[in-house]
């Protein structure tokens, strides 16, 4: 990068910033926000990866603890400052005026952060919901899902364990058969994945469920391609993005699922408790509702979120949380995140005793990685990393495997800690 | 408790009618969970659901399941749970992540609600509705959708005007009156009148000021 265009992406980082970092935006600065952010649009992603001026910038945005290190935003991550502020305000606004806000004012805010989200996600309308969390966005999909008793679903051992327990109670209830993959989560080819999933099906199969990222180990399934084998033999699939939404720069519509959920608390930046449904307009007619609707028709989403009254403040601060992912955009957000990841695994990689499990291509793996040490306990190393070092990490179940999930908003500092700290438990091992 | 009209069911009398012929009872609480005192286990129902962000002055978004102890094992989670066929309640909560700090203003709202006492409170909501109903009942062309009798509704009354549609009912007091209620107008039942629903921190002088309201539509 020319000094010149380093300078001004500078300063148009820094525009970009400030304005999102202000408690609320007034309609100017969030101009402001996308105008410097289409400005410094001509820098290619991977050129802004390893600019620590932006990046701490952006840093700046979040208020973060002082006592530990923060990498385990792989089940919920810190919102900036300004999604908390804003989540704040509205508590305190609609506590004045309850009922009146619910009649009155909710279905308008509802419909705008609807119409902002689905324009995020690059899907119409008509095709998403809000939700409060992935598993409530795939229980809709799984306990929906028109299947007779002999049907048969396909997913891997290493899918998340509320999917895994959802099609497993249709089974008790219903008798639907669950063929349950036991592919390794090792380097492979996109093609030995397919294949995997393609060999067990049967003329009985009627759905897949697959995670776009394994929430054990980070790993990055070839979606796509499994869908597109899958639909060619009639074959739904059901998409688990959980940890890819506004983690990797895909769009829904490109994985080309049936269905496709996530949480927005993760790598979106949105408060705890909000999630996303979407689901191919063709498809919406045969899923039966979670809870019982006589509002929609049978081919509105609408009909799928019945939901009963939720904390409506949280609405406004998945707005925020819109613009302040469109601000520093997706594509540069998924380079830092591989960038960030790629720094502490390759210094980590040689070390004697560590072992990393997630594959390193950068098709298979963003953010999220993980270490072990040999012969050492992971819930062990995730203690002595969080008591000794106040490195917050966590075992999720992957055998000798702690799962680092650090965000944008990780300093280099604190990988280089995070390294140190790695080596010298490993060196006592 | 009805929500269109706040008029009291005698759930405890259904239930205990069903279960001599064996039938389980669902109650739907949403309105009278701290609101009045009854206690749930005294409505001898199998099943009681309710939301905490109404009478019980909890944030938006909170609710409570009670089910008999005997009743959890046939019960099938919504959400699925690995252990469907349990007998422990925690099955039903694989629901994923929500905003973990509401629950604790749940906990502020049971001081709260432990502080005025539940009986207290429901006197006092009997009484606001008393107050104003009083005061109206025998003015022209109004209509009293809601039982008035203690044990069949307490702080929610019904109330409309004789040929005054419901909703228009509820425009005029909001945009004359600045009084928020809304009107009742179901597809199933056709009711005449706007649900009114002070609470605790409803001053009798809010009410006169409902009345003197009404009193004016009424004699339009």
């Amino acid at each position: 990068m020319s000094e010149s265009r380093r300078s001004f992406f500078k300063k148009a980082a820094g525009i970009a910033l400030t304005a999102t970092a202000l408690p609320l935006i007034a309609p100017g600065s969030t101009k402001r926000v996308h105008a410097a952010a289409k400005k410094i649009g001509d820098i290619a992603p991977l050129a802004s990866a390893d600019d620590e001026s932006f990046w701490s910038d952006v840093r700046s945005a979040f208020n973060l603890s002082p006592q530990f290190i923060n990498f385990e935003n792989g089940w919920h991550s810190p919102q900036p400052e300004v999604g908390v502020d804003e989540v704040c305000t509205q508590v305190s606004k609609i506590n004045e005026i309850p009922s009146f806000y619910m009649r009155k004012k909710l279905d308008d805010d509802l419909s705008t952060t609807h119409q902002l989200l689905a324009r995020f996600a690059d899907c119409t309308s008509e095709e998403i919901l809000i939700t409060r969390n992935t598993t409530e966005s795939l229980n809709i999909v799984i306990m929906g899902l028109d299947l007779k008793a002999g049907d048969e679903a396909i997913w891997g051992r290493y899918e998340y364990g509320s999917m895994q327990v959802a099609f497993r109670q249709r089974a008790a209830r219903e008798g639907i058969v669950n063929k349950v993959l036991d592919i390794p989560l090792v380097s492979m080819s996109d093609d030995e994945i397919v294949d995997a999933y393609s060999a067990a099906i049967t003329p009985k199969t009627k759905v897949i469920l697959v995670s776009h990222i394994v929430f054990l180990t980070g790993q990055v399934l070839p979606v796509r391609k499994i869908s597109d084998m899958a639909h060619e033999q009639g074959i739904e699939v059901i998409i688990d993005g959980a940890h890819s939404f506004a983690h990797l720069a895909d769009k829904i519509t490109d994985l080309r699922g049936d269905y496709y959920g996530t949480s927005l608390h993760k790598w979106m930046l949105a408060p705890l408790g909000t999630g996303l449904l979407y689901v191919k307009k063709e498809k919406i007619k045969k899923l039966w509702p979670l809870f019982g609707d006589g509002n929609h028709s049978s081919e509105h989403i609408g009909k799928l979120g019945h939901i009963g009254t939720r904390p409506p403040y949280l609405l406004f601060a998945i707005a925020e949380a819109v613009r302040f992912n469109e601000a520093i955009a997706l594509e540069r957000k998924e380079a830092r995140l591989r960038y960030i990841k790629n720094y502490w695994v390759e210094r980590l990689v040689d070390v004697p005793g560590v072992v990393v499990h997630t594959p390193r291509e950068d098709h298979r793996s963003c953010a999220i990685s993980t270490v072990g040490i040999k012969d050492r306990d992971p819930g062990d190393i995730a203690n002595a990393l969080y008591e000794r070092y106040k490195i917050f990490t966590v075992a999720p179940g992957y055998p000798g495997a702690v799962r680092i999930s650090p965000n944008i908003y990780t300093s280099i500092g604190e990988l280089d800690y995070f390294v140190t700290a790695i080596k010298e438990l490993a060196g006592e091992s | 408790m009805f929500n269109e009209t706040g008029q009291l069911l005698p759930v405890r009398k259904i239930c205990d009618m069903a279960h001599e012929r064996d039938v389980e009872v669902i109650v739907d609480g949403a309105h009278s969970f701290a609101h009045v005192a009854d206690q749930i286990a005294d409505l001898h129902c199998d099943y009681y659901g309710t939301s905490l962000h109404k009478w019980m002055l909890a944030p938006l978004g909170t609710g409570l399941i009670y089910i008999k102890k005997e009743k959890i094992k046939k019960v099938w989670p919504l959400f699925g749970n690995r252990r469907y066929d349990s007998e422990s309640i925690g099955k039903f909560n694989s629901i994923g992540v929500h905003p973990s700090y509401i629950k604790l203003a749940i906990a502020e709202a049971i001081r709260f609600n432990e502080s005025i006492g539940l009986e207290r409170k429901e006197a006092r909501l009997r009484y606001l509705k008393n107050y104003w109903v009083e005061q109206l009942l025998e003015v022209p062309n109004i209509v009293v959708d809601t039982p008035l009798e203690d044990h069949r509704s307490c702080a929610i009354t019904t109330i409309g005007i004789k040929d005054k549609n419901p909703r228009e009912l509820a425009d005029d007091l909001y945009n004359k009156y600045r009084i928020l209620t809304v009107g009742v107008a179901s597809k199933t039942v056709r009711y005449s009148g706007v649900r009114i629903c002070p609470n605790l921190y409803t001053t009798t002088h809010q009410l006169d000021l409902l009345v003197t309201a009404m009193k004016e539509f009424a004699a339009a």
